[in-house]
């Protein structure tokens, strides 16, 4: 599927619903795990608040501010009719002003700033339909394109981490580990990188880097989520400060078992939650039934934005079906309570039969200098 | 200058007591609750995001790392932060800020209501940057109460710098001018922008800056924008680029035009930039063409027009010539009487 064939579904689901006017909105922020459907269906990173006007007919017309911006939009995406502008509310009103809207619906209006959003809210006007849920719905598989960038996000990261364990080593401070990585990463071609990572002897769980210094004996977790031309990818690694323990290493194998079972079932057809419960039954079996709960893991995976977090968090409650080409990481993250907090996590995409891995080498214990 | 925000800021961002002491903190918080009183709040709410969470960091040193937070400070007694993030990451939070009481948002609405109590009003700063959901959410459990909106009076205080801050943007300064040589240089060397503004962002990082994004020109001469396309590596002269970098939270920004031949663009920039420079001080309005914004914790704490003494700004000219855009600018601490020069572009 290329954007146009987004954009056609987008469309049959307005007229199902006999809506005229779809005003999608971002906020530019362009989060790995936050919903902007607007860049979604523009396929464009807005440096500051945008619009996308789609109307029933099929035309459409981007709206970008700030003015300047407007060369980069131009050549990032030189399909849609664009309007540069300094204030989008103005450009917005104007547009609407030219062509009677008819029934209006929106999205993403929530993450709109307030003092905008107010200002917007009086164009479109209070009967407008929210529109997310049906959007989101009908554009959860990525486009040719971004399955192309999630392959090379993806790419970036693995190099990413073969590099994070050549550098890292005891008296290295986390955050200086993190900003390491990042800058790597960028030089690949990354645009941004969504890196929790976080060291200890027995972690709870992952979080962003402090500067706290890694010493011998820790065990290094990371998400490490490149993005590339706007498509972000991610694996979960863990690396031991110095040699690894055996319960370390047994334990390591045991995720990474449930992580498999979980991948292995993957295909159109199947629901979410049997990939969570894939994984949770290997833990099950291995005598960690409760375990299989928060605080001791969060979530076995989830969608990778930017734009569309579909088909959400890998959870035993999320009943989404799966379709062909959806991208997914799916991560057991585990707290175990011999060894702590353990993350590996490979990204996916559903085929026509079954899945591809995005990523050419899955995880392994990785062990740096102590 | 406006950047695309980064998901996640992984920086060293851990308040250090030996570079802002509470004493900081204190003093600060004293002029936030005049306000406060002045305006018959019981209580501020002050919301902060990884893109911009100046007015957060003022009061607390907390920087949002994974998302958004709010600050709650009550006319008396201990403040609250209401961290982005699980309960097991609060641990991490805490390094952040020399606040105890660091929870995760849950549901904020609710507890921001709680936590104004039988209070008739609720000072909101920052909250224009609020997602509309989230504000909605707010206002709807505060109400009947009113939400009083401080930012006129709390960004002045803001930016008004201490002796202390001033030091800190002075670094700043010197790591900016470390990025602005190295991408200097490698423009000249004909490498192509992206790479020269990366090599920059890793000098400023290299020298001891917390953070360093640098934008820079698509084309000959054109404006400084995101580099975030693979594809955006193209030697290119003239070049211009925006850099930025931070210092213990404290930021210092400028544009830089690096060409192999003088131009009457670049010769206008630089002319217009040294007639605002002579005349900048408290009060002074600067000639049109050129541009001037507050600068310290955000990148943007205010217009320049007029300049006031004890801020810093941000101080840029432009001129363009046919396709092209020359810049020159500088970062100036203003005072009653003249402005002192933080950096400036070396022609």
């Amino acid at each position: 599927m290329n954007r146009a064939g987004r954009i056609e579904r987008v469309l049959c689901r307005m007229a199902a619903e006999r809506i005229d006017t779809l005003v999608a909105l971002s906020n530019a922020k362009h989060h790995l795990a936050r919903i902007n459907l607007a860049a979604h269906l523009m396929g464009y990173r807005a440096l500051a608040e945008s619009a996308l006007v789609l109307r029933a007919d099929g035309t459409e017309r981007l709206i970008v501010t700030p003015v300047y911006d407007a060369e980069r939009a131009a050549l990032r995406r030189p399909e849609p009719p664009l309007t540069a502008s300094d204030d989008l509310a103005a450009a917005l009103a104007e547009l609407l002003r030219q062509r009677a809207p008819g029934r209006i619906a929106t999205t993403g209006l929530g993450a709109i700033p307030h003092d905008l959003a107010v200002r917007l809210l009086d164009i479109v006007g209070k009967d407008a339909l929210p529109f997310d849920d049906a959007v989101n719905e009908v554009t959860a598989p990525k486009t040719d394109e971004e399955i192309a960038n999630a392959r090379k996000a993806v790419a970036i990261a693995e190099q990413t981490h073969e590099h994070m364990l050549a550098v890292a080593r005891a008296g290295l401070r986390e955050c200086d580990l993190a900003v390491e990585m990042n800058l790597y990463a960028k030089g690949l071609g990354a645009n941004d990188n969504f890196l929790m990572l976080s060291g200890g002897p027995h972690q709870q769980g992952v979080g962003a880097s402090s500067n706290r210094p890694l010493e011998r004996g820790d065990v290094i977790i990371a998400e490490s989520t490149p993005a590339y031309d706007g498509q972000f990818g991610q694996i979960c690694r863990s690396a031991s400060v110095g040699t690894p323990s055996n319960v370390l290493v047994e334990k390591y194998a045991l995720v990474v078992r449930a992580m498999t079972a979980g991948i292995e079932i993957i295909r159109p057809g199947i629901k979410v939650s049997d990939v969570a419960g894939a994984i949770d039954a290997v833990l099950t079996d291995a005598g960690y039934e409760k375990y299989n709960r928060p605080p001791y893991m969060n979530r076995r995976g989830h969608g990778m934005g930017a734009g569309s977090m579909a088909p959400g968090d890998i959870a035993i409650e999320n009943h989404t079906i799966l379709e062909e080409d959806m991208v997914f990481v799916v991560h057991p993250n585990q707290y175990l309570p011999e060894t702590g907090y353990l993350l590996c996590g490979e990204p996916v995409r559903v085929t026509a039969t079954g899945f591809e891995s995005l990523s050419k080498k899955w995880a392994e214990l990785g062990a740096v200098v102590a | 200058m406006r950047l695309l925000e980064t998901t996640l800021l992984t920086g060293p961002y851990d308040w250090d007591e030996r570079v802002l002491p509470r004493s900081e903190y204190e003093g600060r918080l004293e002029r936030a609750r005049a306000a406060m009183a002045r305006a018959g709040a019981v209580a501020l709410a002050v919301y902060g995001h990884p893109g911009n969470y100046g007015a957060l960091a003022y009061l607390t040193n907390f920087a949002p790392k994974n998302g958004p937070a709010l600050a709650l400070v009550p006319l008396e007694g201990p403040l609250r932060i209401l961290a982005s993030g699980t309960p097991k990451m609060m641990d991490v939070a805490k390094r952040l800020t020399w606040i105890e009481d660091v929870r995760p948002l849950g549901n904020v609405a609710k507890v921001v209501a709680e936590f104004v109590g039988d209070g008739n009003a609720l000072g909101a700063w920052a909250f224009g940057a609020l997602p509309q959901g989230l504000y909605a959410g707010i206002a709807g459990a505060v109400a009947p109460r009113t939400l009083l909106t401080l930012d006129q009076a709390l960004d002045a205080v803001r930016r008004r710098k201490s002796p202390r801050e001033l030091e800190l943007m002075r670094g700043a300064a010197r790591f900016l001018a470390t990025a602005m040589g190295e991408f200097a240089a490698r423009v000249r060397a004909g490498i192509g922008v992206r790479s020269a503004a990366l090599t920059a962002e890793r000098a400023a990082i290299a020298a001891g800056a917390q953070d360093a994004r640098a934008i820079a020109s698509l084309s000959p001469g054109g404006v400084p924008l995101p580099l975030d396309a693979a594809s955006d590596e193209r030697a290119l002269d003239p070049a211009n680029a925006g850099i930025a970098v931070q210092n213990h939270g404290y930021w210092a920004s400028g544009y830089v035009t690096v060409a192999r031949r003088p131009s009457a663009a670049r010769s206008q920039a630089r002319e217009a930039l040294a007639a605002a420079l002579a005349v900048a001080r408290g009060g002074a309005h600067l000639p049109g063409s050129v541009a001037a914004n507050a600068i310290g914790l955000s990148l943007e704490e205010g217009p320049g027009n007029p300049l006031e003494a004890g801020a810093v700004y941000a101080v840029t000219s432009s001129a363009t010539e046919g396709d092209e855009t020359a810049y020159a600018s500088a970062l100036v601490a203003v005072t009653e009487n003249a402005c002192d020069a933080l950096w400036q572009e070396q022609p």
